[in-house]
């Protein structure tokens, strides 16, 4: 569900839940603890501001790939997993031999997505943090608008737009080149 | 049903239950506080009240 809930919705969202007075993180694990974890302010430490970011980013777009999962799950032949059970194959070799070999068309799909969709970060970062604290969550792509818009340099946030392409361009390319079928 | 068998079920159940509340919560965060008032959503984050939609 809330992969259909819009970035920015979720970014504005998560800053309540993040707070560090009022926040409903910090209620339910000092409830949780009964007053041992005292409240952090995820948002405003350095060390843990960008991991609340990536907990955030997770928790909005995990449920999208569990659909590629699944879909790919279901390409696998029943017949083969009939064969490892006949064969008195346990639960981690039938994984290891049957679904994660079945997998492999899917997992490259998900992997060059979510590298491409790593390298957009711009919505979470420009709604909580500002590239802070101590720009301890700066991203290529908020950059190029701080430098392009906020700043009023836009030769330099151009550039950093065509490094970017580049950047994943190449990325994509070289993934695809290690996943291909080797013969 | 084995006692194992009851124990490992009961496990599961409550790992899934775990994780269904981890994204379940934040929403129903998100709606209950669309109805309340900001002084009140502010203030109602430190108990249960946060999740239910109370004083509309």
């Amino acid at each position: 569900m809330p992969v259909v809930i819009s970035m920015v919705v979720v970014a504005m969202l998560w800053r309540f839940i993040y707070d560090g007075s009022d926040g409903l993180l910090n209620s339910i694990l000092g409830a949780a603890s009964f007053g041992l974890i005292s409240p952090v302010d995820w948002l405003g430490k350095t060390s843990t501001a960008l991991p609340a970011i990536m907990a955030m980013s997770i928790w909005q777009g995990v449920g999208f790939h569990m659909i590629i999962w699944l879909s790919g799950l279901q390409t696998i032949p029943t017949s083969l997993y009939e064969a490892a059970r006949v064969e008195g194959a346990s639960r981690w070799q039938t994984f290891r031999f049957v679904t994660w070999p079945g997998l492999r068309n899917t997992a490259i799909l998900v992997m060059i997505i979510i590298t491409m969709q790593s390298f957009t970060l711009f919505p979470q970062i420009a709604v909580m943090t500002k590239g802070g604290p101590l720009d301890s969550t700066q991203s290529i792509v908020f950059q190029m608008v701080e430098r392009g818009y906020g700043k009023q340099d836009i030769a330099g946030g151009s550039t950093i737009s065509v490094f970017l392409f580049l950047l994943v361009l190449s990325i994509s390319m070289l993934q695809r080149w290690l996943t291909r079928e080797k013969i | 049903m084995t006692p194992e068998r009851a124990s490992r079920l009961i496990g599961r159940y409550l790992l899934l239950g775990f994780i269904a509340a981890v994204f379940v919560i934040p929403i129903v965060f998100m709606v209950v506080s669309s109805l309340k008032p900001d002084l009140q959503l502010l203030s109602d984050t430190n108990s249960i009240r946060a999740l239910l939609p109370v004083g509309i």
